[in-house]
């Protein structure tokens, strides 16, 4: 059965964003305050930690570890109905949401799994550098 | 749920995204943010997989 369907009900209906956000001063608050004023003045408005942007909850996140920085640099370019835009790998998301470790995120590894195989070799590396491979031995089971 | 009814959902996804992801970009070229990877599995699992294949 398509992974669609099984993913729906624990979707969130947002979209995350990370990108680096230059800062003008060495605060460590990450201040998105450029990007509320800029989207609010297009219209668009906040709803909780998002804003919603043509239908779509977005909440833009900073890279929060060296995975995600990694996985950042490393992401994929492709184009959505005419839209280039980018992707974290798909061995890099596994990763990702291994180290995350929330239920959700284990939730969504165990139906990714079921769906796509990863290139081993590189979802191999990935974790070992990382050390990672016992969290996701213990979720691959 | 029916096969397309599964395929319509993920269509009209693509449609709100391309919207969305638009404007994002523009928050890009304006140097309000860096570089965007998109991280949503659904996203990356459904569409990536699609387009990565037809590319």
């Amino acid at each position: 059965m398509a992974l669609i369907f099984y993913i729906e009900p624990i979707l969130t209906d947002d979209l995350d964003i990370f990108c680096y956000i230059p800062q003008d001063t060495e605060s460590i608050l990450v201040n998105l305050s450029s990007i509320y004023s800029y989207l609010t003045k297009l219209g668009y408005e906040s709803e909780r930690e998002c804003i919603v942007i043509e239908g779509v909850a977005v909440q833009f996140l900073v890279p929060n570890s060296d995975l995600v920085v990694e996985a950042l640099e490393n992401s994929q370019v492709i184009e959505i109905e005419g839209v280039i835009t980018r992707v974290f790998g798909y061995e890099y998301l596994l990763a990702i949401m291994a180290q995350t470790g929330r239920p959700k995120d284990k939730a969504k590894i165990a139906q990714a799994l079921e769906s796509r195989e990863p290139d081993a070799v590189k979802l191999k590396d990935i974790l070992k550098r990382y050390n990672l491979d016992s969290i996701w031995g213990a979720i691959a089971q | 749920m029916n096969p397309g009814e599964e395929a319509n959902r993920s269509q009209n996804k693509d449609s709100v995204l391309g919207d969305t992801l638009r404007v994002i970009n523009e928050l890009e070229s304006r140097g309000i943010i860096g570089r965007m990877p998109l991280a949503e599995p659904w996203l990356s699992f459904s569409t990536l997989n699609q387009s990565l294949q037809t590319t």
